[in-house]
């Protein structure tokens, strides 16, 4: 960051006198808030620095609109869009147009963007001089931030994308990766402690977000994979390459869609950070994983999964207890919350790019750490426990711990 | 928006941390006018100050994370603000490198003391009107160096103590109020030259 004062080159000839730094001292120190009894050379002061204060001209002027404005673009950037992957038809034409500029020689980046801006900023309220004018000023807000991202996917994949003919599913993929960050909402928290912590997390879901939406659409709409899909056979020998279910997720690492650190949670004190060894294909063992990954079929998983909502497809959550617990050979707590927060939820990232913060694993009657033959198991076994226990049973002998209410 | 009238800023932005939209809103509101006046001080234009108005606050939404709450929100937003400003200055110099690069100072190179006291400061309810006022003040500020404007429009909006603005610089305390102490004399300097020249305009 420039820091003015350092910045400053000394060229002023001006000087305060003795007097008057005196008084300006004073009153940065009260917060220029002066007594009510300052002598006549603090209140010159202060009213010359209330001169900066002057209200510009025209500033009530639209007033509303412009806070309309930013609190728009504000939750364009947060909102949840449960149903952001499918697009309409019509928006998918306009996705093609904007496309279509990226094959015309000599074009620009910003008429392209300001091409998916309309798009991205179509459907705004009612009064038609106030619509224009927030449309004109959301259009050149988010032309901004899509041309930014824009540079930035071209510096990270500039030899892939240079000439490159995109098909529909990846323009899907891609158009779902730019309105990925912006679903996803920000969660209900009581612990302050606990806040930044998970606010960070949420920022690791964010970005990761965009690395699977990436990652996607250079891979025929593939889910990161490194060599292992399973059907039957072990997922959890972390470290190997064809026994690891994590060494998949590792993928978005090794091929640099992501970085180390943004798959390393805050409050997993293990969590692998910085640089990622160049020839490593997973992490080193399970404690530096924060993030678990959903068990990777054989032959990989599609974004573009025939399912009715892609909102119920899991494809990351913060680190499952469950495994932990097997790979610790301790008995497994099937309700129990991923450690990352200290056992008060987890965020779990969905297929449609969404992240919410889940207050039990059990999402939907769907346990997230658990496939659903363990599920039906478990179940069996409770109702199995609910008709036999009746309450009126005793202790087999005085060695039999048994209490009751 | 009520809801929020008794609460401080930083109280507002726990609020806002715990998800709620309108919190978000009113920290936009309650900020506005000081805001949109810093930065159209800071850059001298309008139309951009209004798109960095939004900028910065698209920054508070997207950094949210990155606020410790137990500092004060104020000089966070206005430094946020700073930073898009300085960016917006420096893209423009590039353009306008001659204009900006101009040096600042008295016309022999010698050192000169200001005496405030002795400074015409129009009172509130000078005879003056505010969009005099509005054009006098940006002429003076655009006659300072681009560096003390921004030390002094912060100093003035962030309203924090010359230790604070060391601590958050980390430059030494007297270093910062060398230069505080010159960017007032400066525009003490300036806005004595701009009411000068139009004397029909300021009393």
């Amino acid at each position: 960051m420039t820091n003015p004062m350092r910045d400053w080159d000394e060229q002023t000839n001006d000087r305060l006198s003795e007097p008057d730094a005196a008084a300006l001292d004073r009153l940065i120190e009260s917060g220029l808030e002066p007594a009510n009894d300052t002598d006549a050379r603090t209140h010159r002061v202060m009213s010359l620095l209330a001169l900066l204060g002057t209200p510009v001209a025209g500033e009530t002027d639209a007033r509303t609109a412009r806070v309309d404005v930013t609190v728009l673009r504000a939750r364009r950037a947060a909102q949840a869009e449960a149903d952001a992957l499918p697009l309409h038809p019509d928006d998918i034409m306009a996705v093609d147009q904007w496309m279509d500029g990226v094959q015309t020689p000599g074009s620009d980046r910003v008429a392209r963007v300001e091409s998916f801006a309309a798009l991205a900023t179509s459907g705004q309220p009612s009064d038609p001089v106030e619509r224009a004018a927030r449309i004109e000023r959301v259009m050149a807000a988010v032309s901004r931030e899509e041309a930014f991202r824009a540079e930035r996917m071209t510096l990270d994949h500039g030899p892939e994308l240079t000439g490159w003919r995109m098909r529909l599913a990846d323009l899907v993929s891609i158009a779902a990766m730019l309105l990925l960050c912006a679903s996803v909402a920000l969660p209900a928290m009581n612990a302050v402690g606990q806040r930044q912590d998970r606010l960070a997390c949420l920022g690791n879901m964010q970005t990761s977000a965009r690395a699977f939406g990436t990652y996607a659409g250079d891979h025929a709409d593939f889910l990161p994979m490194a060599t292992a899909g399973f059907s039957g056979s072990r997922w959890m020998d972390v470290g190997t390459k064809d026994r690891s279910n994590s060494a998949n997720l590792f993928t978005l690492v090794r091929t640099g869609y992501e970085g180390l650190d943004d798959l390393a949670c805050a409050g997993n004190p293990h969590a692998a950070r910085g640089a990622a060894d160049p020839d490593a294909w997973d992490w080193g063992s399970m404690q530096e994983i924060s993030y678990s990954y959903r068990i990777m079929p054989n032959g990989g998983l599609r974004t573009t999964l025939p399912v009715a909502s892609p909102a119920q497809v899991v494809v990351t959550a913060d680190r499952s207890p469950v495994t932990l617990r097997i790979a610790a050979g301790l008995p497994v707590i099937p309700e129990a919350n991923s450690p990352n927060h200290a056992g008060r939820g987890q965020y779990v990232l969905r297929l449609d790019g969404s992240a919410d913060w889940e207050r039990s694993p059990v999402v939907g009657g769907d346990n997230i750490w658990l496939p659903r033959s363990i599920e039906t198991i478990i179940r069996q076994v409770r109702e199995r426990l609910d008709k036999n226990f009746r309450g009126t049973e005793i202790p087999e002998s005085p060695t039999d711990a048994f209490v009751g209410p | 928006m009520d809801d929020f009238a008794s609460l401080s800023d930083e109280a507002v932005f726990e609020r806002f941390l715990d998800g709620d939209l309108a919190a978000y809103r009113t920290l936009v509101d309650r900020y506005h006018d000081d805001l949109l006046r810093f930065l159209t001080r800071l850059v001298g234009d309008r139309s951009a100050a209004d798109d960095l108005f939004q900028d910065t606050f698209l920054q508070i939404h997207q950094s949210a994370h990155t606020f410790d709450t137990s500092r004060r929100f104020r000089p966070w937003l206005f430094t946020i603000a700073a930073n898009k400003g300085r960016d917006y200055l420096r893209k423009r110099s590039r353009q306008r490198a001659v204009e900006l690069s101009a040096p600042i100072g008295g016309p022999d190179g010698t050192t000169s003391f200001v005496d405030l006291l002795e400074v015409d400061v129009p009172s509130p309810d000078a005879a003056i009107t505010a969009s005099e006022r509005d054009a006098l003040v940006q002429d003076a500020l655009a006659r300072l160096q681009p560096a003390l404007r921004e030390v002094l429009l912060l100093a003035y909006f962030q309203r924090l103590s010359y230790q604070q603005i060391a601590d958050d610089l980390g430059i030494p305390l007297g270093t910062v109020k060398s230069r505080m102490h010159a960017a007032v004399a400066g525009f003490a300097r300036a806005w004595q030259a701009v009411t000068r020249e139009k004397p029909d305009r300021a009393d």
